[in-house]
Formats: structure tokens, sequence, C-alpha cells
């Protein structure tokens, strides 16, 4: 039989049909695409809410804007590898939606429990852990000044998006140690009577010892076979936890903000410092002191990585006295004995001091200590392709010589992200 | 995210009969829906109403949720939500046997949605579909507004902020504003309120009206007396009804929360182009309040389903073969733990001790004033109204008073038997250890930690008299607990962007202890040693202030 060829009417009823269908739900409180609406919260695509983070953060941006403070913030998780240091971390987006509530802290925490214990018993303990197991919240948490954190969480979200495969190259054990929050566990501590491995040398003193004091040990006729042994002189090493001390980094950012810097080359090398910043409060946190300092002709200490980010341009160039004074930095407090040191340098190339006179002795003197100094150079448009501290610098032969020493020149108008990111990789590289 | 197959819902139905057959009360239709863990981290973000409006909080917790599971994989074997039909959601490959005691323990759930008080406000509607309605309202505000519809979150945030202090328990009252009939207000706000101030001193005015109402009283009788005695008084007063109308204005809205005062009286609202906000403050408010009662009743919410699944399964020959994995997973999750607080395990067993109490009949007067341990350990009447007692609980409880319902000596009899105790930390600085130790294992004490953590929203009021022209005053209600300081400027900035005027100020508490070097702790004992501050927060055109006051 062939197909009956639909026919007119035909596709009125199938209409008909179809209108009445969807005629049940206008009817009803639902609508006939409320079962589409119910389903869209689940994407098919798990990766898609990947890329929302980035959405988020950019909202956030424009709550600033807006007038109202940022509130997400980005924090990490950790899940303890086992102590083989395979911690896997993840960045999570957090925020917290402000209430009226009590004052937490205010009460003495009680907790409930269960079990035979007397009171005031003690029943366990647990380092005080700072970083907390599960939501590690970034240190910066504080809400009351919104302005005055918005740089340091700059810097942690892009911390995060870098810091896969960076560290601080050339990190050696200094002479003073820094107390960390992690342990580790090692045999060192004794016990009496019990315990993991028996401490011969201890426990042959103490038996010695006793059989002296019973008067059974002479000198001229010593009987290892009848000493008495009271189980109590057996000593024993057991497992225990014993802290762990650090070496810290100080890290030196110097930046040239004279007049010549106006635009471009302080975009860039703001935009450098700033990703190396982040990464390294990603990394260390904790365990790396960041020193800032602006020069023109003259050098000075910003107090935080928000003054230095945010000054503005003065005056002529003199590299030598931002040099000049790291080296007095460091000498006048002793850090070279205790930290590790790097100096990181943004320019855009240009110097008074043309044949590198001055900055040549104050950059040899630094390199004697100094673990890494990265020079970044973002040229100017109007320079004429090499600069000046590129020349002298190539002139001394200081960059053959020294691993320790790097630097790489760019035009401050033709980079982007991409190069930014691979510039920090090379003066960051080993 | 899908219903469960014929053959689970044939398992579920099963349940249903010998569920009911036990007593629980429950509508007979209920949707159940396998959903994956992905879905699971997205839902949960928003509170599992997978119909609840977009709110951008909601993206971070679902990305931080999503992200999180990655490294901490779990999942919650089932969530009911408190709709009607009631919905839950469940994990996919759950053996058989697993599914069943899982629906009985769900089972516990909807029973107790359905039937305890706290929750009647949520029976009227189904709030899947309202919570779908509010989304398409604020999806369309978010069009209208185009460009601005960043605004359209704003305001959900500045409403959000204040969503725990609604006026929930008044919301409960279907009397409450200006509905409620008060026998005889009007004659009484005439004598007492309305002609003091009208006549000063006159006395034998007053005696002469309520000579004319009584002999109109004798006269017409009491149904008519009302009327015609205020027509009379027309000539006299003529201002009264005007003033009368006023009053009943002020006595229905006496009563409005920090939300709902203003939605009527923010200066916001003057003009008409912001009439959409309140919109928004109205979804975010019903929002709030539909899951106001899951904040107070946890405990016995758990604990009933708890108690449920327990029983039934028992009693259910699905068990069999699987006795030995039912009491494991069961341990786990009714275990008391050694540290910590279990919902579960406490409401389970505290309903089981009130079960066994009534079956003994030991809420008598005889076993109550007994205090020869012996007789109470044999006391016994085999009144068996166990049951009984505790179906009556679950209707009529929250928290709180659940965990107050034994006497001192019964809870101290119940924190023995499950051997619950106190257990409070302290520094050890030199080696940099938190030490856990054994504060108290007396009944009173245990039930003092659990309401302290019981106590979590602060109750924040309007302050009428200090509320005029421009200024909105709140005054905090003193509960023994301080107010956390540390985002109030940020709650001011919110209320200031709700209220239009410039000024917002907060009266609240703050509990000083007597002596500087003493740690505060603060229970029934302690709080002599503290001295009671009153703080007044101000802000004004955008600047934050604070200072002691006195007296207020």
């Amino acid at each position: 039989m062939s197909k009956a060829k639909m026919t007119k009417s035909d596709l009125l009823a199938l209409e008909k049909v179809e209108r009445d269908r969807l005629r049940i739900y206008t009817r009803s409180i639902f609508e006939y695409f409320d079962a589409r609406i119910f389903g869209q919260h689940f994407p098919e695509n798990p990766f898609l809410a990947m890329d929302q983070l980035d959405e988020l953060l950019e909202r956030d941006r424009q709550r600033e804007r807006d007038g109202f403070p940022r509130k997400i913030q980005v924090g990490k998780i950790i899940k303890p590898g086992g102590g083989s240091g395979n911690d896997s971390v993840i960045v999570v987006p957090h925020t917290e939606e402000d209430k009226f509530r009590y004052d937490d802290s205010f009460e003495d925490k009680e907790i409930g429990g269960s079990g035979d214990q007397k009171e005031g018993e003690v029943i366990g303990e647990r380092p005080i852990d700072e970083e907390g197991q599960g939501q590690g919240e970034h240190s910066n948490t504080g809400g009351d000044s919104p302005g005055e954190h918005g740089i340091e969480k700059r810097a942690y979200e892009l911390g995060k998006i870098l810091s896969d495969d960076l560290e601080l190259p050339n990190l050696v054990e200094k002479n003073k140690k820094f107390y960390s929050y992690k342990s580790t566990y090692e045999m060192t501590d004794i016990n009496k009577g019990s315990g993991q491995i028996l401490d011969k040398l201890r426990t042959m003193t103490n038996i010695v010892k006793d059989n002296i004091a019973l008067g059974r040990l002479h000198a001229s006729n010593i009987k290892p076979e009848n000493f008495l042994v009271n189980p109590k002189s057996k000593v024993y090493k057991v497992l225990s936890e014993e802290r762990i001390y650090e070496s810290k980094a100080v890290v030196f950012f110097l930046r040239d903000y004279s007049a010549s810097m106006t635009g471009p080359p302080t975009d860039v090398v703001c935009a450098i410092h700033m990703m190396l910043y982040s990464c390294l409060v990603y990394l260390y946190d904790e365990q790396v002191i960041s020193r800032f300092i602006l020069h023109d002709t003259e050098a000075k200490e910003a107090s935080d990585f928000n003054e230095y980010y945010n000054a503005s341009v003065a005056g002529g160039t003199q590299v030598s006295s931002a040099y000049e004074l790291v080296n007095k930095i460091v000498e006048d407090e002793g850090l070279e004995k205790d930290y590790n040191i790097y100096i990181f340098h943004g320019t855009d190339g240009d110097d008074w001091d043309q044949k590198g006179e001055y900055a040549i002795p104050e950059i040899q003197k630094a390199m004697d200590y100094a673990n890494r100094i990265g020079i970044s150079i973002a040229r100017n448009v109007y320079s004429s392709g090499v600069t000046e501290i590129e020349i002298y610098l190539a002139e001394s032969g200081l960059l053959e010589k020294n691993d320790e020493l790097l630097m790489e020149a760019f035009d401050a108008n033709e980079v982007s992200e991409e190069m930014i990111r691979n510039h920090i990789r090379k003066i960051l590289s080993p | 995210m899908q219903l469960i197959s014929q053959k689970t819902k044939a398992i579920m139905e099963e349940c249903k009969i010998r569920a009911k057959d036990q007593g629980l009360q429950f509508d007979k239709e209920t949707l159940e829906f396998v959903i994956s863990n992905h879905e699971m981290t997205s839902l949960s973000a928003k509170n599992m109403i997978p119909s609840l409006y977009d709110y951008w909080v909601h993206d971070v917790d679902k990305t931080k949720s999503s992200r999180s599971y990655k490294l901490y994989p779990s999942n919650p074997y089932e969530t009911v939500i408190n709709t009607r039909p009631a919905i839950s959601f469940y994990n996919d490959n759950n053996p058989d046997w697993l599914n069943v005691m899982i629906f009985y323990h769900v089972l516990g759930h909807i029973d107790f949605f359905q039937n305890n008080i706290f929750y009647e406000r949520t029976h009227q509607g189904d709030f899947w579909a309202k919570a779908l309605a509010d989304k398409k309202v604020i999806k369309q505000l978010r069009l209208d507004l185009g460009e601005r519809s960043r605004f359209v979150d704003y305001v959900i945030e500045c409403a959000r902020s204040l969503d725990n202090v609604v006026g929930f328990f008044r919301s409960l009252d279907p009397y409450s504003g200006s509905e409620r009939f008060v026998f005889g207000e009007k004659l009484n706000y005439f004598f007492n309120d309305f002609l003091p101030k009208r006549l000063k001193e006159q006395t034998n005015k007053t005696k002469e009206l309520m000579d004319r109402y009584n002999n109109l009283l004798k006269k017409c009788g009491p149904d008519n007396v009302e009327m015609i005695f205020f027509d009379s008084l027309v000539g006299d007063f003529p201002e009264f009804e005007e003033k009368y109308k006023k009053y009943l204005l002020h006595k229905s809205t006496k009563n409005e929360d920090v939300l709902e005062y203003l939605l009527n009286h923010s200066l916001l609202f003057r003009d008409a182009n912001n009439a959409w906000m309140k919109d928004v403050i109205n979804i975010v408010r019903d929002t709030s309040l539909y899951f106001f009662p899951q904040k107070f009743t946890k405990i016995m919410n758990e604990g009933w389903a708890s108690f449920w699944h327990q029983r039934l399964f028992i009693l259910d020959d699905r068990i069999r073969g699987h006795e030995v994995d039912y009491a494991k997973l069961n341990s786990g999750v009714m275990r008391m733990p050694r540290l910590g607080l279990n919902p579960y395990g406490l409401g389970c067993c505290l309903f089981e001790f009130i079960e066994n109490m009534a079956n003994k009949g030991r809420f008598s007067f005889d076993y109550q004033y007994c205090d020869d341990a012996i007789e109470r350990k044999k006391f016994d009447d085999k009144s068996g109204k166990g049951l009984d007692k505790i179906f009556d609980i679950r209707r009529h409880k929250c928290d709180t008073t659940f965990i107050n319902y034994l006497s001192e000596k019964d809870y101290q009899d119940f924190c023995n038997q499950h051997k619950l105790m106190v257990v409070a930390k302290r520094i050890d600085y030199d080696r940099a250890r938190e030490v856990y130790y054994v504060k108290s294992r007396k009944g009173e004490d245990h039930r003092q930690m659990v309401f302290n953590a019981l106590l979590n929203d602060p109750i924040i009021e309007v302050n009428r008299k200090k509320t005029r022209k421009g200024i909105l005053a709140l005054n905090q209600k003193f509960e023994a607990k301080p107010l956390d300081e540390s985002n109030i400027p940020t709650m001011l900035f919110y209320l200031s962007h709700l209220w239009g005027g410039d000024t917002i100020q907060l009266f609240s508490y703050r509990l000083v202890p007597q002596s500087r070097d003493k740690l505060a702790v603060i229970g029934r004992e302690s709080l002599d040693e503290h001295m009671v501050i009153r703080i007044k927060h101000q802000w004004r055109k955008g600047k934050y202030t604070k200072e002691e006051v006195q007296n207020e």
C-alpha cells in the first residue's frame, strides 16, 4: 500500500490537536515551557560551569564601579596528600552574605560530646592550624574598608591563573629558620617502658646505673648475665611530631617612575610586577617578604604594593640609586645571612647614567648576595631600538657570566598578556 | 533529573502503606527524582528548589560546590523539599534494600513537614510553582530594566541582608494585624485613650458619658448599643471617627518587621519609578519565610525521620539478608560523636527516650515528684501511651521547646543514658595546641549548650519612637548575646539603600566583662559578670559612626 497523501483537512486537524495540547498548559498555572525552565539549571556539559568563575569576577568588578563593596573572595581548598607534598589544591570562589548575626567569638566555644571521661579530663588535642582543613579563605577577608584590599584580592585572582608551574629559583637554606605550621613525624622522643625502637645505649646505661646502686657490679668482675633488669630501665624511641622550620625569602620590587615612563611602559611594568607579586602571594603567602622601591633620580621605599602600584610619575632617571638603596637595606638589616634575596626591576631602559658607570658596580654588588635579579625593560615608542641599560649591561658582560642576572626587553606597545606570562616564566626560570 | 523507575516507585508505594499503618500522616501524592551528583551540587546552591529566583550568590555557591566536589566527592542519600506534592531527590544506583530504608526516612520528613504547626503557613501552596512565578517576575524585571538589570541584584542583595530578621512567628498568627477582632475595642479606645486626652480634667463629663452608655445598653440591648452610642457622639466629638481609624491603622502596622516596614514606609517608594523594587523585596521576604521553619526544627526533623526509618525498617521483611549492612550504615548516621553534636542522633534518641518515658507513665505527678532512685528506676504503670506522646510533640514543638520538654532530672537521666557531656577547648600556647577537655556532665549544662547553638538570628525591630523624617531607627532586642559589629557598617549601607533617607540608626547591645582579664563565658549564671552597654550605630550620608548611649 502506498503512503496516502496528506490532505488539507488532515493538516487542519493536526493543527487543532496541537492547539488543544497547548491549551491544557495555558489553562493551568504552569506554562508550556516550564519543564524546560526546570531543566535549564543543568547544563548538559559539566565543563560549562568552569568558565563561570571569570564571569562572576567580572560582575564583582562591576559592583565596585556601582559603589558596592566587592564580595567574591577567591579561596583555596586543600586536600592533604598524606605528607608527601602531593597536596591537591583547588581554587574556589567564596562569598558570604552580610546579615545581622550574633558575635560567636564572644562565647567560650562549648561543643557537645559523648564518652565515659570524668569532668575536667582531657579528651584530645590538635595543633593550632591556621590554614584550616576545609575552606581556607585567603587572609584578606576584612570587609570594612573595601578599597584597601582591592589589589591584594586581585593579586590573588591572578596568582591562581599563573602559578601552576612557577617557583622561586635557586631557593637555598639560610641561617635563620622561621616557624611554620607544617610538621613532620620523626623518631626523636623517648619513652620508658614501651615504644617502637629500643634505644640500646640509654637502656644499657640505665641498667648499669641500677646495678651499681644495688651493689651488683664490681669493676674487677663484670658479669652482664647477672644484672638485674628493671622493666622501666628500657628506653624506647617513639614517633613524635616535629615542627618544620623554613627559610624565608625577601623580594625587592624596583620600579622606575621617571617622566619617560609615562603611559605604556608603566602599565607593562606594573602588570609584570603585579603578576609576579600575585604568584608570590599565592605560592608562598607567609614565606615571602616583599619590599617595594620606586626610583627616578633618587630611590624611595613604598610601604606596600598598593602605594608602589599607584605611585605617579616624576623626575629623571638614575638606575643606580635604586640598587644603591637595595644594597643599603640589605646591609643595614643584615638580610643576606638569613634570607634568600630576589630583585625584580622594571624600567623603560632609559638611564641618564649612559655608560652605566654608577649602575654596574651597584648591580655587581647586589649580585653577590641575590639569588636572582630579573630586569624587565619595556621600551618606549620613541626609543630607537636598543636602550641604554641594555647596551651597558651587554658591554659589562655580566649577563653571560652570571646565571642569576636575567634581562628581557620588549616594546611596551606590543605587549600581550601571553607575552607577560612568558616573560615571568623566563625571569623565574631556574 | 528524571523520575525514579516504576520498580523503585513500587517500593516507595509499599513503604507508604506500611508507614501509614504505623500512624504517619502525609498526602497520597509524592514525587521522587533521581539526580546526578553534578545536578546535586547545582541544586544545593538553590536550597534544592530548582525554580528559585536567579541570583549570583547561588552561582558562586554552585561553582564552589562543584569544584570542591572534585576533592571531596560526597553527596547526601536523599533530600526532601517541603512542597505539595512533596518532592525528594535521590542518588542513583542505590540497592533496593537501601532504597527501602531511605524511603522510610523520607516519609518521616514528609510527615513532619505536613503536620508540624510551624510549617502551617507552607501548607497552603505549592512552593515550587510559586518560586517559578517569582523567578519569572524577576526575569521580567531584568528584561525591563535592560542595561540597569544588575540593580535587580543589588535590591535582592539589600533585601536578603535582612531576610533573617523577618517576623516569622507573627506570620503564623492567622489573626495578626488589623483582622484581629478585640471585644469592645472601640469603646475601650474611646474611654481609655481618647477621652482623657481630649477632656484633660473634666471628670464629670466622663461620668455623664458612661451613664449615657449604660442607659442605652439597657434600652437597646447589647447588639445595637455601640452604633447608637457613637452616632450620638458625632455632635460632641466630630473628630473621633477619624482618630479611631488612625489608631487602627497604627495598631495594624505596629508589629511590622523591618522589611515590611520598609515596604510600607520607605521614602524610596515615593518615586513611582522605584515601585518594581517592592516586588523584589516581597519575593525575598516570602522565600525567607518559607525556609524559616526549617531553621529551628533541624534536630526534630532529622530526629523524627531517623526515628521512623529505624522503627519501620526493622519491622519490614525486606531487611532480610541485609541486617549487617543496615546496622553498619545506620550506626554511622546515628552515632553520637565523641566531639560535636549530631542532630540525627540527638533528636532520635530524645524521641525514643520520651516515648519510653510515656510508655511507662513517667510524665505523671507520682514519678516527677519521686526522689527515690530505686523507685524511679522501677516505675512503670504500663499505660503504653508512648506513640501518642511523640506524635503530639511532633505536632507542637520546635527545637528549643523540644529540648526543653524534659524536666531537669529527666534530662540528666537522658544525658547519663547516652553519656552526653559538654566539651570545651583551651589553648596551650606553649605547645601551640588546642586542648579539648570535658567541661561538664550536667544535663542542664548540656541543654544550655544546645540552646546556645540554636540561638542564631538576632531580633531586630523598627524603633518607632525615633523613626522620623528621613531617619530610620532600629532596635536590637536583648537576648544575652552581643551583636557582631564587624559587618554593621555594611548592613547600614544596605539599609540606607532601601530606606531612601539619609540617616540610619541602630541601637545594639554589647556585653563587656566586669573584670577584663576574665575570659568571657556567658551562660545563665555568668550574665551578672557582664556590663551591658547600649551602642548607637549611625550611618549618615555615607559616614559611619558609633557611640555609647545611656538609658535608651
